[in-house]
């Protein structure tokens, strides 16, 4: 019997949990051309959501509709339990509340290049939480120190490397006390030595219990870190279960070539 | 007889320098709100925006010194006093900067990746403080170059405000070469723009060498 009790304590907490982010029947649609079909999901607070497939799947398009960045045509949005129905007309008001909850990281990092990193954290905290400038740049430093970046505190973001550039982006995200972090491919535009600083940053994040929902490449990192695998193709969800056990037996076709092409690579 | 010359034109130089300064700060002024309306969402704002800067564009300078000194003493003489060459011409000049400011920002806006709007976005940022924090300081760096040769071309356009009377180079130098029958006043305006515009293209160069070196991507 013991062996069982893991595993009754893990159903126990996600009965508790409240779902983080809650996806029903998203659509999205350019004209004729459907991106999205009827997607739904759900992230539990504190668990690690991972994204694969192959590109033009509609995982960063799934991903940027969670924080309203893409809208969706149809379906229902819960973050942190803000509700935005896409069939609605989003207001400004719900749009902030959904924002303030939600951090995003991209792959092109989108600091702002006229700004040292340490008023690239500062900066989004006094306009949208209205921190004074020594609160903001005090927490920034607490952030920078976090992800190993003290000494860049004054640094232009075209100074700072690849990787450091997007563990600033991080730090910048982190600054606003999200309930939720979307990564956006963190690691795509990255050397892979660079990426590794990236991934300790965000494995760290995870142990501490964020909620994340990650579109990635890096199959190592999505089946080591994650609690809950999704792999997309063609616009919906082709398989979606435990890392580990989809690693080890995708049940789909669809799966198997996507694994088979990404893992022989290596 | 030649140094008298000189610095009978000299005393243009200042006319020069104001109508310079004071149009080119009247014209990137007023292409602020102009940019704004020509990349509004609203498509009558945009229109109307747009209409606005390609005729004022489309009018040759000197026909807008002659319309803005005659124009308005024609309907009401007492006008003359507030439509003076000197207020005119100013006037003229900021106008044309205005259209061509407007442009001139329009296209470092466009130079600005959208990315930027999108961090901002991501954020929760207002619109208007990812536009003021954001892409206008970027906007403003991408625009210097641009708006630093507009400005030295400004300084040799501002010969024509002569054609209204304005005392500048032009005007001094006219003068001078009617009444000794010579071209010697004409190179000595001509030398005398070169001595202004050329430290301002090194001034400008050095600027936008400081703000490059700032941001280095």
């Amino acid at each position: 019997m013991t062996e069982h009790v893991p595993l009754d304590t893990k159903d126990l907490s996600a009965a508790v949990a409240s779902p983080a982010i809650k996806l029903e029947n998203v659509e999205k649609r350019f004209g004729d051309h459907v991106v999205l079909k009827q997607v739904s999901l759900t992230v539990d607070e504190g668990q690690v959501l991972a994204l694969i497939g192959p590109s033009g799947a509609g995982k960063s398009t799934l991903l940027r509709c969670i924080n309203l960045l893409e809208r969706p045509t149809g379906g229902t949005i819960t973050v942190d339990g803000v509700t935005v129905q896409a069939d609605h007309k989003i207001n400004a008001r719900e749009l902030a509340a959904l924002r303030s909850r939600v951090g995003m990281v991209f792959q092109s990092f989108n600091l702002f290049p006229h700004m040292t990193a340490l008023r690239n954290i500062a900066l989004p905290q006094q306009r949208v939480l209205g921190r004074s400038k020594g609160e903001a740049e005090e927490r920034a430093h607490t952030l920078l120190r976090r992800v190993g970046l003290a000494d860049k505190a004054l640094q232009y973001p075209g100074r700072c490397s690849g990787g450091q550039q997007q563990r600033i982006a991080i730090a910048r995200a982190l600054a606003l006390d999200p309930k939720v972090m979307l990564f956006d491919e963190p690691t795509s535009a990255l050397d892979p030595e660079l990426g590794l600083e990236v991934l300790k940053v965000m494995r760290e994040l995870a142990d501490e219990g964020m909620t994340m929902a990650i579109v990635t490449h890096e199959m190592q990192f999505a089946r080591d870190v994650s609690d809950h695998l999704v792999v997309m193709s063609d616009g919906g969800i082709t398989e979606e279960g435990d890392p580990q056990e989809i690693f080890a037996a995708p049940q789909q076709q669809r799966t198997r070539d996507f694994l088979r092409a990404v893992l022989d690579r290596r | 007889m030649t140094g008298n010359i000189w610095s009978f034109v000299a005393q243009g130089i200042f006319a020069t320098a104001q109508l310079t300064v004071f149009g080119f700060a009247l014209g990137a002024a007023l292409g602020l709100p102009l940019v704004v309306m020509r990349t509004a969402s609203i498509g009558p704002v945009r229109w109307m925006a747009r209409g606005f800067i390609e005729i004022v564009r489309g009018v040759p300078l000197v026909v807008w010194l002659f319309l803005i000194y005659n124009g308005p003493t024609q309907f009401d003489p007492r006008l003359g006093s507030i439509f003076t060459s000197g207020a005119s011409a100013i006037a003229a000049i900021g106008l044309v900067s205005a259209a061509h400011m407007a442009e001139i920002y329009r296209g470092s806006l466009k130079a600005i990746n959208h990315s930027q709007w999108e961090a901002g976005a991501a954020l929760g940022m207002p619109h208007i403080d990812t536009a003021t924090k954001v892409i206008a300081p970027q906007m403003i760096r991408v625009a210097v170059p641009a708006s630093a040769a507009y400005a030295i071309g400004l300084i040799k356009d501002s010969s024509l405000a002569s054609t209204i009377g304005v005392f500048e180079i032009t005007y001094y130098a006219n003068t001078a070469a009617g009444s000794t029958s010579s071209a010697l006043p004409f190179f000595i305006a001509g030398a005398y723009y070169i001595a202004l515009t050329i430290p301002s293209a090194w001034a400008a160069r050095r600027l936008d060498i400081r703000l490059r070196r700032k941001v280095a991507r």
